[in-house]
């Protein structure tokens, strides 16, 4: 399995010269995470996965990562609720649930 | 200078350049006044003269987006348009100067609609100063061979890294044919050699290209694409510096003065039509006359301070351009007007003047009438559009 790059915490920049000179960066810093979207929460069931990834790759906030036990789980900061990865699951092993804020 | 001499149209000079240049990727959508310069290119593919990746794409605004894909892989992009086709790529054009890509286009400048028409003005490329590119106005065909390889250089330089705009006033230039020098290839290659990206898609080495920038940091990346623009002006004197130590060219910079130190009153204008007020410029001249031209060879960046230099001893400035922004006046009239607001103690006219709309020929007559004007002593009211049209009267 491919390993996607680590998720790298940007610290919050404190002068112009903290940020890059275009909108580009190096794969795996985070420049903002969306949790503050999100109205519900997406669970995975792993007794249901199949590991076919799809909601790994398709996750637009990459927010879906494998564990080191080979497990599949969504990042709470970084997951805005969009339920792309609900729609996507072709197994029903993602489904919505109630989150408490 | 070499004697390679050839007889070209604005857009075979132009086509020229681009084969010079060496650009991995062109991808483009014809539109006429544009499309003899995709039409050589595409020849020059088909029979081996040039090597590229050539795309003929589904419309203009998939053209800039296909460029600006190659663009981030690291490879050098040429593409070129006109008036609805730019206005169609007007989504992309902000997009690609605000993602850092030195894409080179060349915009055939030509009316927009409605009225329907495909002649030349400038209302095309004028209409589009905010998208971030640099803008950058020829005045015939020699300087849009010339310009086009050193907009590469402007483009890709590291403290600008910004899309270069090069327009062509359409037919006039674009379809006119004059004796062309076309410089020879090694010293092209020695003037514009291949790119050097800064940075590109590449799977060792991963890049998340193109994020979003919410509330809090977006303001510091439009800081960095001023800041790169402002840096394009004096990127763009010291590449015609080098051009002309090159090739043996050059044009000093972002403006070009013609008897402007001692004139009473100066046409300020940009593009082809300076060529007809120079003449003017020595006819009246001639007879005594203290006028002057200042051409405008770059819109974006804005030459503010050489324009006030130049703009030093004259009271009386008409700014003559194939534009108007309806309910105000000339945007380039706007833009002169707000450089001389700091010019200490004293306050000079300037007058808008608009004409050559939709391709509308301003004749020698027209210009001499623009320095009469200036003559005049009677205050036009602010905002006030002259409007040039030989031969037609408009009632007020």
């Amino acid at each position: 399995m491919s390993v996607r790059p680590p998720v790298i915490p940007w610290a919050t920049p404190q002068a112009l010269s903290d940020y890059p000179e275009w909108p580009h960066a190096p794969s795996g810093i985070l420049v903002e995470g969306h949790a503050s979207w999100r109205q519900a929460l997406p669970q995975i069931e792993n007794t249901q996965c199949k590991k076919c990834l799809q909601c790994y790759l398709l996750c637009p906030d990459a927010a879906i990562s494998v564990s080191e036990d080979n497990k599949f789980v969504i990042d709470l900061e970084l997951c805005k609720g969009c339920g792309v990865c609900i729609r996507e699951c072709r197994f029903e092993a993602i489904r919505w649930s109630e989150e408490k804020k | 200078m070499n004697k390679e001499k050839e007889f070209l149209s604005g857009n075979e000079a132009v086509a020229a350049a681009v084969a010079l240049a060496r650009p991995e990727v062109i991808a483009v959508y014809p539109i006429t006044p544009q499309t003899t310069i995709v039409e050589k290119l595409a020849e020059w593919v088909a029979n081996g003269k040039i090597q590229t990746q050539y795309l003929n794409m589904e419309s203009e605004h998939s053209a800039l987006s296909a460029v600006m894909g190659a663009s981030a892989m690291g490879v050098r992009t040429f593409t070129s348009t006109s008036s609805q086709g730019l206005l169609y790529m007007s989504e992309c054009l902000h997009y690609a100067a605000g993602g850092r890509f030195p894409i080179v286009m060349v915009n055939a400048n030509r009316a927009v609609a409605l009225p329907w028409s495909i002649f030349g003005d400038q209302r095309d490329s004028i209409s589009q100063l905010e998208s971030g590119w640099i803008q950058l106005y020829a005045e015939n065909a020699q300087e849009a061979l010339d310009l086009t390889l050193q907009s590469f250089a402007i483009a890709e330089h590291p403290e600008v890294m910004l899309p270069v705009m090069l327009n062509v006033d359409g037919f006039s230039l674009t379809h006119t044919y004059e004796p062309v020098h076309v410089p020879l290839a090694e010293k092209v290659n020695r003037f514009l050699p291949p790119y050097a990206p800064t940075f590109r898609m590449d799977l060792e080495h991963p890049l998340s290209l193109g994020f979003s920038a919410g509330p809090r940091d977006n303001t510091a990346f439009k800081i960095k694409q001023h800041r790169a623009q402002l840096n394009a002006e004096k990127v763009l004197e010291q590449v015609d510096q080098k051009y002309g130590e090159i090739i043996g060219r050059s044009y000093g910079g972002a403006v070009e003065s013609y008897y402007t130190e001692d004139a009473e009153r100066t046409i300020v204008t940009l593009g082809s039509i300076s060529g007809l007020v120079r003449d003017v410029v020595d006819t009246l001249r001639a007879a005594g006359e203290k006028v002057g031209l200042l051409r405008l060879r770059s819109l974006r960046p804005f030459p503010a301070a050489r324009i006030r230099e130049a703009l030093a001893a004259t009271s009386r400035i008409g700014v003559l351009e194939k534009n108007v922004s309806a309910g105000y006046e000339g945007t380039v009239a706007t833009h002169v007007r707000g450089a001389l607001q700091t010019l200490q103690g004293r306050q000079p006219q300037v007058r808008s003047f608009a004409g050559g709309l939709s391709g509308r020929d301003i004749s020698a007559k027209d210009i001499r009438d623009i320095y009469a004007n200036l003559q005049s002593d009677t205050q036009s009211t602010e905002n006030e559009v002259h409007w040039v049209d030989s031969g037609v009267i408009y009632e007020s």
